[in-house]
């Protein structure tokens, strides 16, 4: 099942046009053309990012797509597959639906995939042993590392497999690089990355959430290393991604960077960027694992030259309290990465979907992390993570002390001969702090925080959440993540 | 040369400006001249004191004007004027300029700038005067002109309109007028003729125009200075087919109307008897230019912050309710009682507090997330009325029932395009099927079709009607009968089904009102 790249004969084009179509097209050509990819009678399956069902640049860019498809279609391929798993909790059918996919694909000449099989339970209500049954169809067990992936078949069984990705801003990996877009060809249940539940030090301080979460990656990319990748920054998501964010930009560089090796063409975006790679951890661990070459002399580099295109973008915020929210103080402890990723989205969606329900709502204290330094007067306390809550069990903050005076002498009696000098003593007593919300789970599930918020605020206090909370609901329905999940996407 | 009625109305209006001193207040004539270019006649005073207001703030705010009137081919000039002024923009006399004085080449019209400063050099030189500012026309600008002044006198305003946007876009378009320094304002015509690239600006009128109902207005427009009278009419003369607009510009003692110690209400309250209006509005003439000033300070291609911007401004203005603008008679829905009562059953109807930040985050919001950074939406305004058995099983019918298409290009949250697409091009062999095909075929041309927006003429009829003509008015039911269209694929749909409308589909019309309004409105001041 794994293929091994032949990374001596690495090829990478940088690429230059006016429109993502033509650069592309340009890209492979200069490459050798289509034919050098695709041969006659191939079954080609193409992964490209489809995140959520929502506008451009969450997914790839459909006119990019439909050019490559073209393409392959002209190379004689004999059956063009697209597709990739969604945000977890969204199906596939749902994301086809909302954008109308299936059709648009099968216009273009292509098959979008429901991977997940969310077209096939839709349709009808299945037992659990049935569920089952489809899922052993369509899905192989395929063992890496001692850990155990799902992968559709059918992109295993593909002649060729090619990678379209969207460059986004990320906040984890600085950017969204193919080796990245490739994880997605496993369910989000398969991403996911065991959590720490004995609150262990060393699972923060060795970050073991980042370094699980790379080793993972390239063990799902070893599955099936692409023929072909393309890095798509004509358009690029710059300053908040990877998801469309209030302080998202969208930076038009008009370059995509084409290659044979998903390595050697995220090392050149990489470049082009000017990004270091000694920071971008993900490319450093392919190298160690010999599944590419990080020294660009060894690359064979066509088209543009580095030098001639410096390229500087924003990048996501390093510390979420420059995530800035209004009404909204950010303490952060020690965090591991899942944590920060989780707690960046959360504020993100924060900032952008819920500016009056912060307005209705001031003096909240967000505490994410181990340890986070204790906040003082606020009204509302919220604890992102397991970390967050265990570790602040004992903290000032969860006891309040509330300063009774208290009359020595009959008060009513008091009253009524009003009369003056009577002695007061002073009691304190300390009560259960009710203003904090704990958001468990390590990390947290963004959706399951929605829900939380939305208890706790109280419907009348989030105009903007429970509007939204409605839209949401439109896109996932709970009989489908409840299939998903016997599925084994979700 | 010039057209004699315009020449003979200029004139007359150079004359009264020549007898009004600086200082002088108010100088009332019984006499009355045409506003230049259109039939709309005022008096004398009224323009004046437009130009004197207006022209420093839109045009330049330096006197002495030089007209010029050069051949076609930029190689000889024909004519030139004049025009000293005391003040910026009160044009009091005009003097034939001499030829001699200036000397045109032809790439004058291309580099206006240096044809400027030799003007300015020689006319220092031989005359010791100077100007602030030149108009250049091209011959053929002056024959458009002249065509454009035949017998405007007895067209309706609304088929002026259509004259005058022609006239303007013909004269951008070819151009054949430069105005040397170049006031932003015509930056901003040239830029939207640009921008509309090809479309006929009379084009986006004859869509705009029929979808208002037939209306019966008064403006006032506040000042310290000079409160002006503006009468909109949208109404059936005798026996005609269809409706015309009618525009009066006056003063209050046209009316008979003597402003000492009245308020805004009292003064609204009489004009509205004197014109036997609907409704009657006060405004202040302040508000008015710094928004038009802002307006056309924006690129055109505009950047939905900065449109976000102008939205906020316009919503803040619309919750001033007596503060910067006022309505006669007063709507009921400022009724305390009412807005109790409304608030009892679920319902915050406090139009003064109008979430002006909220509303315009939500739009954003919305739109963004569902369309995206970079956007192609194709628009298609129907006209379902016109047929009355309609199969709305598939998209055959919207072959019949289409009246225009737009397709709007966004990139990076910017609108950077607007195309007309013929209905020809897109309904070729009659066969429609799905909109997938619209999709399929116009994301050839154009890229990918993110969305295709339908929307029938008679709800954007009742939306203008119900929430902008009558946007205070107390009608529940009409209004949300209007709002129930929104559910009615016949007059509005979103294809593919986004999850918003989705939501609208789903969801009954209170329902969703009483999901929205806490948005739309605020639960307390800040």
């Amino acid at each position: 099942m794994k293929e091994q790249s032949d990374i001596k004969n690495t090829e990478v084009a940088i690429v230059k046009g006016d429109t993502p179509k033509e650069t592309v097209l340009k890209g492979i050509e200069i490459l050798g053309g289509i034919h050098k990819f695709i041969e006659e009678g191939d079954q080609v399956f193409i992964k490209f990012n489809l995140c959520l069902p929502t506008g451009f640049p969450t997914n790839t860019n459909f006119d990019v797509l439909e050019s490559l498809i073209a393409s392959c279609k002209k190379a004689g391929a004999s059956k063009i597959y697209a597709g990739s798993f969604p945000f977890k909790g969204i199906s596939i059918d749902t994301i086809s639906n909302l954008l109308n996919l299936k059709d648009y694909f099968s216009n273009i000449g292509a098959e979008l995939v429901f991977i997940d099989n969310s077209n096939v339970f839709k349709e009808k209500n299945f037992k659990k042993d049935q569920l089952n049954e489809i899922k052993n169809k369509s899905f192989s067990m395929v063992t890496i590392n001692e850990k155990e992936y799902l992968v559709p078949k059918i992109i295993t069984e593909s002649d060729k497999f090619i990678i379209v990705n969207q460059v986004n801003v990320n906040p984890l990996f600085k950017l969204n690089l193919s080796l990245l877009n490739s994880y997605s060809i496993v369910s989000p249940k398969y991403q996911e990355i065991g959590s720490n539940e004995n609150l262990d030090n060393d699972y923060i301080s060795y970050d073991q959430y980042k370094n699980d979460l790379i080793s993972n990656i390239l063990d799902v990319f070893t599955i099936k290393q692409p023929n072909l990748v393309i890095n798509d920054f004509f358009y690029l998501l710059e300053s908040a991604g990877p998801y469309i964010y209030r302080d998202s930009n969208l930076k038009k560089t008009g370059i995509a960077v084409i290659g044979n090796n998903a390595v050697s063409v995220d090392l050149i975006t990489l470049k082009l960027l000017n990004i270091d790679i000694q920071d971008y951890d993900l490319i450093l661990a392919a190298n160690q694992r010999g599944l590419g070459i990080i020294d660009p002399q060894k690359i064979n580099l066509l088209g543009e030259k580095i030098e001639d295109n410096n390229i500087i973008i924003d990048l996501c915020v390093s510390k979420l309290k420059d995530i800035n929210l209004k009404n909204l103080l950010v303490n952060s402890g020690r965090f591991c990465s899942g944590c920060y990723k989780q707690a960046y989205h959360l504020l993100n969606f924060m900032k952008t979907y819920m500016t009056k329900d912060l307005k209705y709502n001031p003096n909240n204290a967000f505490l994410v992390g181990q340890n986070p330094l204790e906040p003082e007067h606020f009204k509302n306390i919220l604890l992102f993570g397991d970390c967050a809550i265990k570790s602040t069990k004992n903290s000032n903050f969860r006891k309040i002390e509330k300063i009774l005076k208290k009359n020595t002498a009959n008060q009513k009696k008091s009253k009524k001969l009003k009369k003056s000098g009577s002695q007061k003593k002073e009691k304190i007593k300390v009560k259960t702090n009710k203003k904090i919300l704990e958001l468990p789970g390590c990390p947290p599930d963004i959706l399951d925080c929605l829900e939380l918020l939305i208890k706790y605020y109280g419907k009348k206090n989030l105009p903007n959440l429970s509007f939204y909370k409605k839209i949401l609901e439109t896109i996932v329905n709970p009989k489908e993540k409840e299939n998903l999940r016997v599925m084994g996407v979700i | 040369m010039i057209n004699k009625k315009f020449q003979k109305n200029w004139l007359k209006i150079l004359n009264y400006n020549s007898n009004i001193e600086l200082g002088d207040k108010f100088k009332l004539v019984d006499d009355k001249v045409r506003i230049p270019l259109t039939p709309i006649e005022v008096n004398p005073y009224l323009l004046y004191y437009l130009f004197e207001t207006l022209y420093p703030k839109f045009i330049n705010s330096q006197q002495n004007i030089l007209d010029i009137i050069i051949s076609d081919d930029g190689k000889k000039i024909i004519k030139s004027y004049l025009y000293k002024t005391k003040k910026a923009g009160i044009h009091e006399s005009i003097e034939i300029f001499p030829h001699d004085i200036i000397k045109v080449h032809k790439k004058d019209f291309e580099d206006i700038e240096r044809f400027y400063d030799r003007i300015l050099g020689g006319l220092i030189k031989k005359k010791g005067a100077r100007v602030s500012s030149i108009r250049v026309f091209k011959e053929k600008a002056i024959t458009y002109i002249n065509q454009h002044c035949i017998d405007i006198e007895d067209l309706p305003f609304d088929m002026l309109l259509l004259k005058f946007l022609d006239l303007i876009q013909k004269l951008v378009k070819q151009d054949l007028f430069v105005l040397y320094p170049e006031p932003k304002i015509f930056r901003f015509l040239k830029d939207i003729i640009n921008f509309l690239n090809g479309y006929q600006l009379n084009s986006l009128f004859k869509i705009f125009y029929p979808l208002l109902p037939e209306f019966n207005i008064s403006i006032i427009f506040g000042s310290q200075e000079l409160i002006i009278i503006l009468h909109l009419q949208k109404i059936f003369v005798s026996k005609s087919e269809t409706p015309y607009l009618r525009l009066k510009l006056m003063l209050p003692n046209e009316l008979d109307i003597n402003l000492d110690g009245l308020n805004e209400n009292e003064i609204i309250g009489l004009v509205r008897e004197r014109l036997q209006t609907d409704n009657t509005y006060f405004i202040n003439q302040r508000d008015v230019i710094s928004l038009l000033t802002e307006l056309i300070n924006l690129p055109v291609n505009i950047r939905e912050e900065n449109l976000l911007l102008i939205l906020q401004k316009i919503l803040f203005a619309y919750r001033s309710f007596e503060k910067h603008w006022f309505l006669r008679p007063k709507p009921i829905i400022y009724n305390n009682l009412l807005r109790f009562l409304l608030r009892i059953i679920g319902f915050n109807l406090n139009l003064r507090k109008l979430s002006h930040w909220a509303i315009p985050d939500l739009i954003s919001n919305l739109f963004e997330s569902w369309f995206g950074l970079n956007s192609k939406i194709l628009l298609i305004i129907s006209d379902t009325e016109k047929y009355k058995k309609l199969n709305l099983n598939n998209f055959n019918y919207l072959e019949k029932v289409t009246d225009y298409m737009l397709l709007f290009e966004i990139e990076n949250k910017t609108l950077v395009k607007i195309n007309s697409i013929a209905k020809e091009d897109l309904f070729t062999n009659g066969e429609i099927g799905s909109l997938e095909s619209i999709r399929d075929k116009l994301s050839e041309k154009y890229g990918f079709l993110s969305s295709i927006i339908i929307i029938d003429k008679l709800l954007l009829q009742n939306l203008i009607k119900h929430f902008v003509f009558e946007h205070s008015e107390y009608a529940p039911i009409s209004k949300i009968r209007t709002l129930k269209m929104l559910k009615k694929q016949k007059f509005f749909y979103i294809f593919p089904e986004l999850p918003l409308y989705k939501l609208i589909q789903k969801k009954g019309t209170i329902a969703l009102l009483k999901l929205v309004l806490p948005i739309l409105i605020d639960k307390h001041e800040f």
